[in-house]
Order: C-alpha cells, then sequence, then structure tokens
C-alpha cells in the first residue's frame, strides 16, 4: 500500500515538474521540413522547400508566391478550390511552395537569404516544372514583389501574372510608405508586449525568431485592415531570419531601402492582374494605381470590403477576377 | 497640500538619499520610483532598506513593475533582492547585486509565468551629491510556465506544447549609472545596451529607466 503511494506521488511530481525547452523542434513552432520527413518537399538549389503540387501535371503551370518575405501558402491554398463551377486546377497545375527559410522551408543562415539567391531559387522552381517554358504566377503582398522582380529579371519566362495587393515595387516608394504602413509606437500594446516577451527566451535560433515573429504579425500594419479573430487568415510558421535579412539586402548601408525590381519592367508586355482591398488602406488602391503604370500591360481591380488578406476574406471575388482574367488572356492570345 | 509638505520632507534633511548601497549607511530605509524601457516601457516601485550583515554593507530589497502599453498588470515583474557593497578605496567603490525575479506576460499568443535570477554589479566614482559608473548584469529566466491562447492555436500552430519551458535565455546588460542627490532625494538615470543570451539585439535595442528615490 505505501509503495502504490510512493508510486502515485513520484509519478505525480515525476508529471509536474516535466520541462520541456523551446528550441525542441514541434513544442512552439510546426516542424520544417528538414525535422518532419512526412511533409511534402522539393530540393532546390541545395535546399529543402516546403511543396505540393495540385492538378494534372501535363497542364500550363500556375505558381503561388505568398507574403512575407518569411510568410507560407497556408492560406493561398483555398485559390485552389472550385468557386461558382471554375477551379485553377482545370487549366493549370498548381505549385505552392514556402520560400527559402520561410513557412515549413529549411531555415538558413543570412548569407543564404538574399534577393539573388532568392531570384534563382525561382528560376530553378520554374526549371523544373516548366523547363524552357512559361509559367503563370499569382502573388499575394511580398509574393507580387518577389514575382515581379522576378518578370524584371525573366521577362520571358512569364506568360501573364496576377498580384495581389503587391508591397512597394520600389525602395523608394517603400521608404515614402514606411510611416503610414507601420504603428511602430512603444505605447501599444502590441509592441510592448514583444518587447516584454525578451524577459521570456532569448531570440537566439530559428525557432524562437520564428515564435516571436508571430506576435506582432498583423498588429504590426493596423492600415492593412485585416480580418482579426475567428476566420482571420491562417498561417503555419514565419520565418523571421529571411523577413530580416531579405529587407536588409534591400537596403543601402544607412538602412534606407534601395531596391528597384522595375528597372526591365515596361519590357513584359504580357498580361498582369492587379488585385486591391477596396479597404486596404496603403497597400490597397493608392498604391496599386501607381504601381500599375510601371508595368507594361496591366489593369487594375478592386474588391470592396476587403483589407490586404483580400485572397482570403473574399476568395470569391478574387477568384472571379482571376477567373475573369485568365479567360481574356486566352482569348487574347487566340486572336 | 500634501504634495507640500511631501516635497519640503524630502529636501529638508541634511543627509544624503542614496539609491545604490554604496552610499549608504547602516538603518537607512529607501523607497523608489522607475519608469524608463527596460525591455519594454514600464514603471517600478520598490522599497530598501540598508543594514550591516557579517561586517559587510547590504540592502535586501523588494520592486514590482508593471508593463505599460495598455498598462496590462498581466505584464508585471517583481524582484526580491540584495545588494552589497564589494569594496571601497577612496572615492571608487564598487557593488553588487542578486535577486529573485518572478515575472508574467499576457498576450495574444501566450501567457506565461515564470522564475528567474537577476545578477549583477556596479563601479564607479561616488562624490558627495552625486555619483556616476558603469554597471553590467545578467537577467536569467530559469523557469517558465507557458500556455498558449486559442488565437494562437486556430491561426498558426494547433499542437503548441503547454509546459514548463527551461532555461529559455537571458538578458545582458552593459550600461552607465548616475545619479545626484538633494537631501533625502535621488535622482538615478540608467542606460545600457541589452542583449539575448546569445548576443542579439532585444526588441528595444537599449534600455533608459529615470529613478526617484527618497531615503528616510
Amino acid at each position: 500500500m505505501q509503495m502504490r503511494f510512493s508510486a502515485v506521488v513520484g509519478l505525480c511530481l515525476a508529471t509536474a515538474c516535466q520541462t520541456v525547452t523551446m528550441s525542441d523542434p514541434g513544442n512552439l513552432v510546426p516542424r520544417t521540413v528538414t525535422e518532419d520527413s512526412s511533409l511534402p518537399a522539393i530540393t532546390l538549389n541545395g535546399s529543402r522547400f516546403h511543396a505540393e503540387t495540385k492538378g494534372d501535371l501535363t497542364k500550363p503551370v500556375l505558381i503561388f508566391l505568398h507574403g512575407g518575405p518569411g510568410g507560407d501558402y497556408r492560406s493561398l491554398l483555398k485559390l485552389a478550390d472550385r468557386y461558382n463551377g471554375y477551379a485553377l486546377t482545370d487549366d493549370f497545375l498548381l505549385v505552392f511552395w514556402d520560400q527559402r527559410g520561410a513557412g515549413l522551408s529549411q531555415r538558413h543562415e543570412k548569407a543564404m537569404l538574399t534577393l539573388d539567391q532568392y531570384d534563382a531559387d525561382m528560376l530553378a522552381l520554374v526549371d523544373r516544372f516548366a523547363p524552357g517554358g512559361q509559367v503563370t504566377l499569382i502573388g499575394q503582398s511580398w509574393g507580387g514583389m518577389y514575382g515581379t522582380s522576378f518578370i524584371n529579371r525573366h521577362p520571358t519566362r512569364v506568360k501573364q501574372a496576377v498580384f495581389i495587393e503587391a508591397g512597394p515595387l520600389k525602395g523608394a516608394t517603400y521608404e515614402r510608405i514606411l510611416n503610414d504602413l507601420f504603428d511602430i509606437n512603444i505605447w501599444r500594446e502590441w509592441l510592448n508586449d514583444y518587447a516584454w516577451s525578451a524577459q521570456f527566451f532569448s531570440t537566439d535560433d530559428h525557432i524562437r525568431m520564428d515564435y516571436q515573429m508571430a506576435m506582432g504579425e498583423n498588429d504590426a500594419q493596423p492600415r492593412n485592415n485585416v480580418r482579426r479573430g475567428p476566420g482571420a487568415e491562417p498561417s503555419w510558421r514565419i520565418g523571421a531570419m529571411v523577413n530580416k535579412y531579405l529587407q536588409e539586402n534591400g537596403q543601402d548601408k544607412h538602412g534606407k531601402f534601395n531596391y528597384d525590381f522595375t528597372t526591365n519592367l515596361s519590357r513584359f508586355t504580357k498580361p498582369v492582374l492587379l488585385i486591391a482591398g477596396g479597404r486596404s488602406e496603403v497597400l490597397g488602391e493608392p498604391l496599386q494605381t501607381e504601381q500599375r503604370s510601371l508595368y507594361g500591360n496591366a489593369t487594375l481591380k478592386v474588391v470592396p470590403g476587403g483589407g490586404h488578406d483580400v485572397h482570403w476574406t473574399h476568395s470569391t471575388e478574387v477568384m472571379a477576377l482571376v477567373q475573369a482574367f485568365f479567360s481574356a488572356s486566352a482569348a487574347a492570345a487566340q486572336q | 497640500m500634501m504634495m507640500t509638505a511631501f516635497v519640503a520632507w524630502a529636501y529638508a534633511s541634511p543627509i544624503n538619499a542614496q539609491w545604490n548601497v554604496a552610499r549608504f549607511e547602516p538603518a537607512r530605509d529607501l523607497v523608489y520610483t522607475n519608469f524608463g524601457l527596460d525591455p519594454a516601457v514600464n514603471s517600478t516601485v520598490g522599497y530598501g532598506r540598508a543594514m550591516r550583515a557579517g561586517g559587510l554593507l547590504v540592502m535586501p530589497y523588494i520592486e514590482a513593475s508593471v508593463a505599460w502599453g495598455s498598462l496590462d498588470l498581466r505584464d508585471f515583474r517583481a524582484r526580491a533582492g540584495a545588494q552589497g557593497a564589494l569594496f571601497r578605496w577612496r572615492d571608487l567603490r564598487a557593488t553588487a547585486n542578486l535577486a529573485f525575479v518572478t515575472r508574467g506576460t499576457s498576450n495574444s499568443n501566450f501567457n506565461a509565468w515564470g522564475i528567474g535570477a537577476d545578477a549583477g554589479g556596479t563601479i564607479g566614482l561616488y562624490r558627495k551629491g552625486w555619483f556616476a559608473g558603469g554597471e553590467f548584469g545578467y537577467d536569467k529566466s530559469i523557469l517558465t510556465r507557458m500556455t498558449h491562447t486559442k488565437e494562437y492555436r486556430d491561426h498558426h500552430y494547433a499542437d503548441a506544447k503547454d509546459g514548463w519551458y527551461l532555461d529559455n535565455g537571458a538578458i545582458k546588460r552593459l550600461g552607465l549609472v548616475g545619479g545626484v542627490s538633494v537631501g533625502r532625494t535621488e535622482l538615478v538615470l540608467r542606460a545600457g545596451i541589452p542583449r539575448s543570451q546569445g548576443g542579439e539585439s532585444l526588441t528595444a535595442p537599449a534600455y533608459v529607466t529615470f529613478g526617484l528615490g527618497i531615503a528616510y
């Protein structure tokens, strides 16, 4: 009887005192493809990428580009659903992937997180699924910037593109809207929470950095007017290091953004559809109207009531625009 | 009226109010308040009492801090510790500090409560009416109870693990500290650079706090 009591007490103590560590994969953030072999993945340029395809492998290739830098394709999967009888898989092979150091893809240190490396990754992805051919792009936020950068460097490899709430295509534009976009005020609850968290864990590895970054995901840019609470746009995991270093790579030595994804853009005359959320105050219609003229052949559509997450909250409306755009592009190509 | 009386009392005493134990005499009490960025905007109130222990001048103290933002009382920190004067040579003095720390936070992704230890010291020049020196510190998070919010599970990671997290990290501090005293009152300014355990910069790249202490 006494032994049984001791065993029970011992078990309770052991359970109560059981500790875990933040750096163990899977405790705080989902595992990446290098930590979980069950995740769908491909290898490009020596790195493992979380990726999957949907649809017929013989159909034209459509590549999705998620936001961030550092985000993932979780919310973009919604665009693979069927809307009003139409699904993108009717016409395309859909390629979803988490970019280098982002989402559930392999993590890297600073030296491997550059705009040139990102371009090389995308070129490798295009060559893998459409060797020597053209692809269609759908990018959201940073994904629109990334896609535009790729078009700027490889205009012959893209057939058409849809960019939803693309971020600033020039560093000078970014510098101009920074104060409108970000709410960096030390009196704000979210920022104080973010800073206060430093006492609870050190952001000394990817897991901890990614975990902390999820705290300020939506609060930092309130004028994006994204949906909050139930029904908000989900994401698996944010790559904090790539978010930091890719942005630094687009800055001069004084920390000013000086990138330019438009130096060759006017030569790209294939159709581009820009979509803006009507409630997205900074990155929405005002910015997209300005940026439309940077492409050789772009049209802009605004989805009323949508924020920066319009692809998630207004998927039906967005997909109606996308379907009409692809139909018009196909008709124009046949003429 | 009460404020006028308080200020008059605070400035009436000829003795020097001293924040740092290196300038304290035994059997002196101190109440103080801080406000600043460390590592987020917060305010602190505390009490200490100087005494001799084994020939060493020490000041046990307790203090409580709450973070601002929306003045969320769930974002708190409390310390119970002791400051001791290590050595004195002419106007040069050194102190050491060791405190038990407990703290909590609540945000959109997780709630946490933890315990830790904060060790540090100062070395500086102490003159009548003022002092200036350098400080260093190491605030270690030893054990933290973390629970994740429904929002985090719904939008990021459903399988996030709640539990006791061990050895989460630390904040290292290196900075300057200085103060002036008038009567019973002392004003202290601390400023420096904090780094994570691995040497990374924090969200707030510097710490700055202003303090007011009253000795009696």
